[in-house]
């Protein structure tokens, strides 16, 4: 059984997760999803994500995926990402989509997945209206694709906060407010990149996205495990 | 992507050929005519254009170089744009 980690629902994991969960729905594959955020939903973050019910966004989404999709199996799991509780969380095999808006739980999501055997972790990011989404898949031991903190010291040594401290609803109040067409191309990007390493093959590590401009660019980032 | 950098996307850029050199920076790729300069040589030139960071890595066919680094003809030398945060200019 497959499994599936859909971290941070915030604007990037709100609009990931109805078309991947109809997708595994109607597509009959076997897995497991489960759903990770420590964050609550609240009125003002209705311009970009969609909810049903006030509450813990991971709850809140799992009993919307589960009542929509009966036949999905869909669990919550309603903490942020730590280091204390990361190996928890994810585990080899695991396929992780990253949807998260600080470099801290990047790096604390990617460095445990370079000790893993096998992962998938796609993790998407955006500004105002141009994004990126990296790639990074490890099979055997081995890195087929760069992890995320190789080519983006930003990530590596982040100067940004935890989760607990700073999300999406903060860089809205400090008056770096995000959109809602940005966090979609992001979110398709990385169901692309999903149904791509689905098919067998994919060719690149990363891919910036620019809405504005109308643009997308994919770049190779070539695996090698030292 | 401003005026400016559409321009510098067109008008420096030339066809993809065995002597030139394939520069990336988030959504750009240009091809042009710099083997022989180097890697510092390359930023300065590109840096308004396309608006890279500072803090953007040089990578040279998969590896990360030093600003020296002196690019050859059918090399790729990507700026590797930053990760995209929350909305904040980078």
């Amino acid at each position: 059984m497959l499994e599936i980690k859909v971290v941070g629902l915030g604007g990037i994991g709100c609009a990931l997760l109805p078309p991947l969960a109809r997708y595994l729905h109607y597509a009959g594959i076997d897995c497991r999803l489960t759903l990770v955020d420590g964050d609550a939903f609240e009125q003002r973050n209705l311009p970009r994500q969609a909810f049903r019910a006030a509450g813990n966004k991971a709850r809140v989404k799992a009993e919307e995926v589960a009542q929509e999709f009966p036949g999905l199996s869909v669990r919550a799991i309603g903490e942020f990402v730590t280091p204390g509780n990361v190996a928890d969380l994810i585990r080899s095999g695991d396929v992780v989509f990253l949807g998260v808006d600080n470099h801290r739980t990047r790096k604390v999501v990617s460095d445990h997945c370079e000790r893993l055997a096998d992962a998938l972790l796609i993790s998407g990011g955006n500004e105002w209206t141009d994004g990126n989404v990296q790639v990074y898949c490890r099979r055997e031991g081995r890195d087929l694709s760069a992890p995320l903190t190789r080519f983006h010291p930003e990530i590596a040594v982040p100067g940004d906060g935890s989760p607990a401290d700073a999300s999406c609803d903060y860089a809205v109040a400090a008056g770096a407010p995000q959109l809602l067409f940005m966090n979609l191309a992001v979110a398709s990007a990385m169901l692309n990149a999903f149904y791509a390493w689905q098919q067998g093959g994919i060719r690149y590590g990363e891919v910036y996205l620019d809405i504005l401009a109308g643009r997308s660019q994919p770049v190779e980032r070539r695996g090698f495990s030292e | 992507m401003s005026e400016e950098t559409r321009q510098a996307g067109t008008a420096r850029s030339v066809a993809r050929t065995e002597a030139t050199v394939r520069v990336l920076y988030g959504i750009h790729a240009l091809e042009v005519d710099v083997a022989g300069r180097t890697v510092a040589e390359i930023r300065h030139a590109l840096t308004q254009p396309l608006n890279i960071s500072p803090r953007a890595v040089p990578v040279v066919d998969g590896a990360v170089v030093a600003e020296g680094h002196l690019l050859q003809a059918g090399q790729q030398l990507e700026f590797v744009r930053l990760a995209g945060e929350k909305g904040r200019p980078q």
